[in-house]
């Protein structure tokens, strides 16, 4: 891929992972969308919680993406994890990066990360004679195990409103981090966004 | 003498409740000769009227008790504080109970009604054990649509914060209207059911 490509496609990326976050705030507060499940009753917050997640791992791509760092965008959902567990030679920027990222107080990290967790993976055995039901992994789309109540659950019960406020909370916080680490066109595009959307208004365009 | 035109909340009801709102205005001295006219659009929904486009034009020098008379006949002006409608103490009321039931992933400690003087929008700081805060201490709101929640309200701004954040944000951002409110015992603990001075004492805030 040429330069050009490269660099239209990271803030593509971003473009998609920021329209994520927006969507997620507009299900916030749509409780009122809901059913009654054979698990209790359902809301939107595991979509916002999803669309958090998807937004994280978009804009995360695209930013390594824009800075030439050697992350296939199109494999694996959890940027972040795979960025800190990397061994061998950093570039200069990943190094800042992961320093930024470690230095950065508070629940933050963990946050980024229970976002990247929540992407469905496959149990350890596919075998569907072999699975166990505690085998299947928290997530945001299909029937999980919930360590919790030793139960099958399913995230539209399981993912109440302040799952979804903290959700967009850590994607907004990821933002800004990223928009403060550079003046390029990737970073003031995310700068641009939180000035048009702050999180404390209505996203209304 | 200038004339000033009082905005009013759409209402619900029927003509004895704009009956009732006449009288309330005829009992202000001299009203005939302050040029009052009264403005709205009355649209019939079953038995009752839906009153629209509601607003009192009259001299300025009877304002303020026009609008104590508008509010005394139990409508409500536009600009009317939400914390100041009793209707809105309620629906906040039952939103913080609802609150109190996620606890999947984490619990509500705290939940404090602030800037108490915003006509249109709801401000909540929730402190909840077991939130992943961004740790900056910013005490970041994040706006939702207030909807069938909070009918008066346009939208709710939640100010997520675990005890450390909202510990932090004491420090670091002593400006946050969230932190001069609880300071200067300008809000409302909504839970637990108490007074401010709870919150304050538990994190070692001194009144201002």
């Amino acid at each position: 891929m040429n330069a050009e490509d490269r660099i239209e496609l990271a803030l593509l990326t971003r473009d998609q992972g920021l329209a994520d976050l927006l969507a997620a705030r507009a299900y916030l507060g749509s409780e009122t969308l809901s059913f009654l499940t054979t698990r209790g009753k359902s809301d939107c917050a595991h979509v916002a919680v999803c669309k958090c997640q998807q937004s994280s791992e978009k804009v995360l791509k695209g930013y390594f993406l824009f800075h030439q760092q050697n992350l296939n965008p199109f494999s694996g959902h959890n940027p972040l994890q795979r960025v800190l567990a990397k061994s061998g030679r950093d570039t200069p920027f990943l190094q800042k990066f992961r320093l930024v990222i470690r230095q950065h107080p508070g629940g933050f990290l963990k946050g980024v990360q229970w976002l990247e967790g929540m992407v469905p993976s496959p149990p350890a055995t596919t075998n569907i004679n072999k699975l166990s039901l505690p085998d299947l992994p928290m997530n945001t789309e299909y029937a999980f195990w919930d360590k919790k109540s030793c139960a099958l659950t399913l995230p539209a019960v399981y993912f109440r409103p302040r799952a979804a406020l903290q959700a967009v909370l850590v994607a907004t916080s990821l933002c800004k981090i990223i928009s403060a680490s550079g003046d390029a066109i990737y970073e003031k595009g995310l700068k641009d966004f939180l000035e048009r959307f702050p999180p404390g208004s209505l996203p209304v365009s | 003498m200038a004339s000033v035109r009082i905005p009013i909340k759409d209402a619900c009801g029927d003509m004895m409740r704009l009956e009732t709102l006449r009288q309330s205005l005829n009992s202000i001295p001299d009203i005939a000769k302050k040029g009052l006219r009264m403005h709205n659009q009355a649209k019939l929904q079953g038995s009752n009227f839906l009153i629209t486009d509601f607003s009192i034009e009259v001299d300025d020098s009877v304002e303020a008790a026009v609008k104590k008379a508008v509010q005394s006949a139990g409508f409500i002006l536009r600009g009317t504080p939400l914390a100041d409608r009793p209707n809105v103490q309620k629906d906040v009321s039952v939103l913080v109970q609802h609150h109190l039931e996620d606890n999947q992933e984490s619990q509500l400690e705290y939940a404090v009604w602030f800037r108490l003087e915003d006509p249109q929008d709801i401000h909540l700081l929730e402190i909840a054990n077991g939130v992943l805060d961004p740790g900056s201490g910013a005490l970041e709101g994040v706006a939702l649509t207030a909807g069938s929640a909070i009918p008066d309200a346009r939208a709710i701004v939640i100010y997520l914060a675990s005890p450390t954040e909202f510990r932090k944000a004491l420090k670091v951002n002593p400006n946050h209207p969230a932190v001069v409110a609880v300071k200067e015992d300008n809000a409302i603990l909504v839970f637990p059911k108490g007074r401010l001075k709870q919150l304050r004492d538990k994190f070692g805030i001194v009144r201002l």
